[in-house]
């Protein structure tokens, strides 16, 4: 299966670039919904992956543009949230096709993300905030994944938890930007060729850091990031703190889940 | 929600444990507490303190709350801003069919005309959610305030009635006269009870045999509400500490995160409260009382039945966790 595409919802012109049948990502910016912006692509063939959109705030009306749609769509304002905002925007929020893309950087994100996600709202953490590893973060996964109470559904740790010895699964297939798993067209007028759009063999990636004993190699998270998180300013260590917390937790819930039934 | 005393009967009820180390309650440890609730089936929350001019975020607290489908119940003052009012006006209607109400002191606030001004406001604009308590400290105590508040402002007509008076440690041989004086005055009530349609509810601390079989006549007449048996509830400070509503408690306090669910907690304070709890009653009559092994009497207040016992002897749990901290 080729790769999927970012494109602007309003670069339709460059879908002869795409591989036919392929899958795109539709971002919207801070435009509102309509529908004939989206049905062209369907009816060009192509399957809409995601939508994605930017309104300032969580507030802000262009997100109930959105809501008489279907398709999945991520809500990432561009303002840090207040809880009193993210209680505001909740009976808009919480629908079955919205996930809201949250910062984690302090206290106040991590009240928001647990507001939301006890309240319905499936949330979805920034990846550049993950690679942090952040004890917020940290608090996050834990909550997401040992849910005291109820929780809707958070990216990428409910689908890390669900398909965590899927091979051929990995956290960039989860991450809206130029990798592995998605061409970004969205900021580069020049076509691209179309082996740009040539899958990569997953299970092949984690052999270099093994072969070469990199930090990651003794991850037991590569299984799934295969060293996505290890950007250039990561701290390696916080990280593979944090997956190995992970694993545990996934145990630990997996094991309950067994008795339970 | 605070480390400040809400609770005004500041004769029985404890005050948080000293160690306590958060001053506010946090929204972290706050959606834990109502994931706790959730988990044990309880649909209700009481807070204490949840008023703007108490906690920054209370407002925000109660419409969440309210929001993850908890009636909420808030014991306060009633004193706030006029655009904290309407903030919390917007709930009823965001969340129909969802119950908030309030339950304010009759005395609250620092007697300012400040204050008196912004409390009648929101009894004005609560209504019937505002329900008035008051504590009775002696046998002269004065209604006039909350009569007065429920015909001018419809407050709600149900007026919470709790008894504070000091009994001392041991069983008593006989019912101190205050008792008796405030079964008097009660009665001597029941004409304006009766006339402004407010209806008594005896919360607790009230031992039956205070009354008189024509006084329990005549306050039954009204449609009150008696309480005679007494539980302690247990609160949940800022830090999620545990300790039940009692003087003379003083035992260490666990934490909410101790336990798994709410019905742990409640064997947990059944069991410690019964080690320290030797007698039936406030007095010695309570062990052969007809009435209270009938069940319709806990034999007066609680918090004068309390003794001090080792602590192991009530939470062998607690030696092993200091051992353990050792």
């Amino acid at each position: 299966m080729s790769k999927s595409t970012l494109l602007r919802v309003a670069d339709l012109s460059r879908s002869s670039e795409l591989p036919p049948r392929s899958r795109v990502v539709l971002d919207f910016g801070g435009e509102r919904f309509a529908t004939e912006r989206v049905q062209p692509w369907k009816d060009a063939g192509f399957t809409v992956l995601a939508l994605l959109v930017a309104p300032p705030t969580l507030r802000d009306p262009i997100i109930t543009s959105f809501v008489d749609q279907g398709d999945p769509t991520v809500i990432a304002p561009r303002e840090r949230a207040s809880v009193g905002e993210a209680l505001a925007a909740v009976p808009v929020l919480k629908r079955l096709h919205f996930t809201v893309e949250l910062p984690l950087q302090h206290e106040q994100d991590l009240n928001v993300f647990k507001v939301l996600s006890s309240l319905g709202v499936k949330t979805r953490v920034l990846f550049q905030d993950l690679a942090t590893a952040s004890e917020t973060v940290r608090d996050a996964m834990q909550d997401a994944l040992l849910r005291p109470g109820r929780r809707a559904p958070t990216t990428p740790f409910s689908e890390m938890q669900a398909l965590f010895l899927e091979e051929g699964f990995e956290l960039a297939r989860l991450d809206y930007r130029e990798n592995d798993h998605f061409v970004d067209l969205r900021h580069s007028p020049e076509p691209r060729p179309r082996s740009a759009w040539d899958d990569v063999r997953v299970e092949q990636k984690r052999v270099p850091f093994l072969l070469e004993r990199q930090a990651c190699a003794f991850c037991e998270g590569l299984l799934f990031c295969h060293g996505y998180l290890a950007r250039p300013d990561a701290d390696l260590e916080a990280c593979r703190t944090m997956l190995s917390e992970f694993v545990e937790l996934h145990n630990l819930t997996g094991t309950q889940e067994r008795n339970r039934s | 929600m605070t480390r400040e005393p809400v609770r005004v009967c500041s004769d029985r009820f404890a005050a948080p444990p000293a160690d306590a180390h958060d001053d506010m309650l946090q929204w972290g440890d706050f959606i834990y507490v109502l994931d706790l609730y959730e988990r044990s089936s309880i649909k209700d929350v009481t807070l204490l303190g949840a008023e703007p001019n108490r906690h920054a975020d209370a407002i925000d607290m109660v419409d969440y709350a309210l929001e993850r489908g908890f009636d909420v119940r808030v014991l306060g003052t009633g004193i706030m801003s006029a655009s904290d009012r309407d903030r919390l006006a917007a709930l009823w209607g965001k969340h129909q069919g969802r119950r908030l109400d309030f339950v304010v002191d009759v005395g609250a606030g620092d007697g300012s005309e400040e204050a008196r001004q912004a409390q009648e406001a929101f009894f004005t604009l609560a209504g019937p959610r505002v329900a008035l308590s008051y504590e009775i400290a002696g046998g002269a105590f004065d209604l006039g305030r909350a009569f007065d508040a429920i015909a001018r402002f419809g407050v709600n007509r149900l007026l919470r009635l709790g008894l504070t008076l000091p009994a001392g440690a041991q069983p008593l041989s006989a019912l101190p006269p205050s008792y008796r004086s405030v079964a008097d005055r009660l009665e001597s009530l029941v004409p304006q009870f009766r006339a402004t349609g407010v209806t008594p509810m005896f919360d607790c601390g009230f031992p039956v045999c205070m009354f008189s079989d024509a006084q329990l006549g005549a306050l039954t007449k009204l449609g009150a509400g008696f309480n005679f048996a007494c539980a302690s509830a247990v609160e949940i400070g800022p830090d999620l500490a545990l300790w039940p509503s009692l003087e003379r408690w003083a035992a260490p306090s666990p934490s909410l995160y101790d336990f798994d669910d709410m019905d742990q907690i409640a064997e947990y304070y059944q069991t410690t409260l019964s080690a320290r709890r030797p007698q039936a009653g406030m007095l010695t009559e309570c062990e052969s009382c007809d009435i209270r092994r009938r069940h319709r009497c806990g034999g007066g207040c609680l918090a004068h039945q309390i003794i001090e016992v080792p602590i192991e002897q009530v939470d062998p749990a607690a030696r092993r966790r200091s051992l353990a901290i050792i």
